[in-house]
């Protein structure tokens, strides 16, 4: 457990909070997201250059070769300037799922493609009554005569799926609709015949699809991994994401924290600065202490993901969901109530810091799906 | 509730809803259809509900009936705002026909009554209210717009701040602070009438993170206004303004319309319930509902004992207004989040813009757009703990109440 930051980490974190103060300013991200597709491209492949989008990739696969905990600083400081580009879903996400389930040498060209920004790949997994069940997959996979596959089905909230040159299908070959045997994943053209796609903003800016499947005709070379074995993939690539997306949060808690300090010492009412009213500090403190409590949960998820297997690490990483879901609500909601109207203009960065968390969460799944998973018996 | 002490009461629920269902449809074709009910109210589409209300005296029941109002008591008009919001008709425009309205019939010249209580009650004007400015929130000390006097006129500038339908308003009510030749600037706060159509009123519009434009930025730039818009004495507009505040509190609180979403919540549960019914029923959420509704109980009893409270003990001030406004809008917002806990992945899509038009008929696109409303409405709702007094001042008037201060 790293409870004192390492000076690797440091630097680290110094050498991203320095490009990101440097290149990202609110007022330019403001335009990015009045812009189509709501990121940029350009910026991407930066990230890439600079080794972030495959920060725990193996040295020896074109990566940083890094840890969890490295990713984690990355997405913190991501987090503090609100980073349009999908980081989380479009580099963390498939890099987990391509990591454990291709074979070596096809994994190094297409991890290679992914980190170096080339090529942009996305995950279609989540099906909205899942709720975060990462078993439940109602996306049939007909097998075909010659290895071939036809895919029916629906997934929601798939991250930049239309700017995405490749995107990661789940789909059942086998079993019933929420049963761990019999899911398969494919690797797919997003251009193929029969996939149509309702493209959207989420609520934080960013861009997102529902994808419809019509009997999309696949070959063999599209099967990832072992055919029907793909739930402990997916799995542990989604408790990558859950809590990188705990990393994220935490540094837009903190973020959230001082553009709120900055607010209560500056703007006056009834003659003295806010920050000298009593029932405002306490809010704030309350704001630090979910914080802290946050940063420690973070500590201990991560712990988790290195160094536990199985239900332990399953239980561990819904409690980081639940609670640093819960604090994050607290923590954003608190500081649009301090801003006062302010807070809940879309031209205040404040009230951003709420849409983006929510967001966020959501696509960790429910509250109600993590705390069944925490309290289920070994 | 069978709290009501006078039977007449019940007969009057009965005469409302007798006039809904016969009047609702004549006036909006559509209405009742799942569509309709995502359906933002517009202008003109309020003024056609407020008209139609008004063949009854129901545009503006609690006016005197002088003006064309009933007089009617507080319990009525309560029992008519919940059936209208329960049918999920248009509300008439509160700034105009409870906000303003009772300042003019109350301390307004013959001439101020004459010239806009009859267009309001038609829906002939629609009016904004300008309080609020930069560095003026909570604080109305600090507000500085100011009108001099020139002969027949006063003079006005400033920037009034957060000001709700000025895009489509055609009067203002503004606290400035009057400068009268040869005298210094006046202490108090007055209370003045400003035509929106006027030289030098400009509106800039204020998106709010729900991605809507209601509020807005209007800049007062040299605008003259006749001096007999000034309603009552000059200096003593706050204590005009407290009679809206103390109106805006209830309006905001809104507690019929937290009985509305704690229901949509449960029409949620059960969609996602049946697609869900594999993975277990969703106890930890139909619990959070139960205590959101057992507070909700307490607080429609709360809301009526504050309607019961005789006008004669108001000269003490009444501490029931105030955890009303807390309680309900702090209430709203954890129905809105349990809400969006509840649509989970399919609540994060942002409305989209533009709004379509028409909405659409079928029940898929439709789902998504009502889920986008949803979540647009749990965004919002935060400011319902900010607008119309915040909770911490709120919170300081309770506790100056218990203390007797």
């Amino acid at each position: 457990m790293e409870l004192v930051q390492s000076a690797e980490r440091a630097a680290l974190r110094d050498v991203v909070h320095r490009y990101l103060s440097e290149h990202y300013d609110f007022q330019q991200r403001r335009r990015t997201l009045q812009s189509e597709p709501g990121f940029t491209r350009a910026r991407w492949c930066e990230f890439a250059q600079l080794g972030w989008l495959g920060a725990a990739v193996p040295e020896a696969l074109g990566g940083s070769g890094g840890t969890a905990g490295d990713v984690a600083v990355i997405l913190d400081e991501f987090g503090r300037f609100l980073v349009l580009e999908p980081l989380l879903s479009c580099a963390v996400l498939p890099i987990g799922v391509l990591a454990e389930s291709a074979g070596l040498p096809r994994y190094a060209g297409m991890v290679e493609q992914l980190a170096s920004g080339r090529q942009l790949f996305t995950v279609a997994h989540r099906e909205s009554p899942a709720r975060g069940n990462v078993h439940f997959v109602e996306t049939r996979a007909r097998a075909l005569p010659g290895g071939r596959y036809v895919l029916t089905g629906n997934k929601s909230n798939v991250v930049a799926a239309t700017e995405a040159d490749k995107i990661i299908v789940s789909a059942r070959v086998a079993g019933g609709c929420d049963e761990p045997a019999g899911l398969s994943l494919f690797l797919l053209d997003p251009s193929l015949p029969g996939i149509e796609q309702r493209r959207y903003r989420t609520i934080d800016g960013r861009p997102a699809a529902d994808l419809t499947l019509r009997a999309v005709e696949v070959g063999p070379d599209a099967v990832l991994g072992t055919d029907g074995s793909a739930a402990p993939v997916l799995s542990s690539a989604f408790e990558q994401f859950i809590v990188g997306s705990c990393a994220e949060a935490v540094g837009i808690m903190d973020a959230v924290v001082a553009t709120t300090v900055d607010y209560l010492k500056t703007r006056r009412a009834y003659g003295s600065t806010l920050s000298s009213y009593q029932a405002l500090q306490h809010r704030l403190a309350d704001m630090l202490a979910e914080v802290e409590l946050s940063r420690s949960m973070l500590i201990r998820a991560l712990h988790a993901l290195s160094a536990q297997s199985g239900h332990q690490r399953r239980k561990e990483v819904s409690g980081a969901r639940i609670l640093i879901g819960q604090a994050s609500r607290f923590v954003a909601s608190s500081a649009i109530q301090l801003h006062g109207a302010m807070g809940v203009v879309d031209e205040h960065i404040v009230g951003h810091f709420l849409k983006r968390l929510t967001v966020t969460f959501a696509l960790c799944g429910s509250v109600e799906f993590h705390l069944r998973q925490y309290t289920t018996p070994v | 509730m069978d709290f009501v002490q006078d039977p007449g009461n019940a007969q009057f629920r009965t005469e409302v809803r007798e006039f809904i269902r016969t009047n609702l449809p004549r006036v909006y074709p559509e209405a009742g259809s799942p569509a309709w009910s995502l359906r933002f109210h517009d202008r003109d589409s309020v003024r056609l509900w407020t008209r139609a209300l008004d063949q009854r005296g129901w545009a503006v029941p609690h006016w005197p009936s002088q003006w064309g109002g009933l007089g009617l008591s507080p319990v009525r008009r309560h029992i008519l705002s919940e059936e209208l919001a329960t049918a999920g008709c248009p509300h008439p425009d509160a700034i105009s026909v409870d906000f303003v309205g009772p300042v003019i019939y109350t301390f307004g010249t013959p001439e101020q009554k004459r010239r806009y209580l009859p267009r309001i009650r038609a829906a002939d004007d629609f009016w904004c209210q300008g309080f609020s400015e930069a560095n003026a929130g909570s604080d109305v000390m600090q507000l500085r717009t100011t009108a001099v006097r020139q002969g027949e006129h006063f003079i006005v500038n400033g920037r009034k701040l957060w000001t709700t339908n000025a895009h489509f308003a055609d009067m203002m009510f503004a606290l400035v602070r009057v400068e009268l030749p040869g005298q210094r600037r006046q202490q108090g706060l007055s209370f003045l009438l400003i035509n929106m159509r006027s030289p030098g009123v400009s509106v800039r519009p204020i998106h709010t993170i729900d991605g809507r434009h209601r509020l807005n930025e209007v800049v007062l730039d040299g605008v003259r206004v006749p001096v007999e818009n000034l309603v009552g004495e000059p200096g003593k507009g706050w204590v005009y303004a407290r009679m809206i505040l103390a109106n805006e509190r209830t309006v905001i609180a809104d507690v019929r319309s937290a009985r509305l979403q704690l229901e949509q919540v449960r029409g949620l549960m059960q969609d996602c319930r049946e697609q869900t019914a594999r993975l277990a029923g969703m106890e930890a959420a139909r619990h959070q509902l139960a205590r959101l509704e057992i507070e909700l109980d307490a607080l429609e009893v709360l809301e009526l004992r504050a309607l019961h409270e005789p006008p004669g003990e108001q000269t003490v001030p009444s501490m029931l207004g105030p955890i009303l406004k807390v309680r309900a809008s702090e209430l709203r917002q954890r129905i809105s989040e349990l809400a969006v806990d509840v649509l989970g992945d399919r609540g994060v899509e942002a409305l989209p813009d533009p709004e379509p038009n028409p909405l659409p008929t079928e029940a898929d696109p439709l789902a998504c757009l009502s889920a986008c409303y949803v979540t647009a409405g749990y965004l919002f709702q935060r400011s319902a703990t900010i607008a119309g007094g915040t909770s911490e001042i709120q919170r300081n008037i309770i506790a100056a109440v218990g203390f007797g201060v």
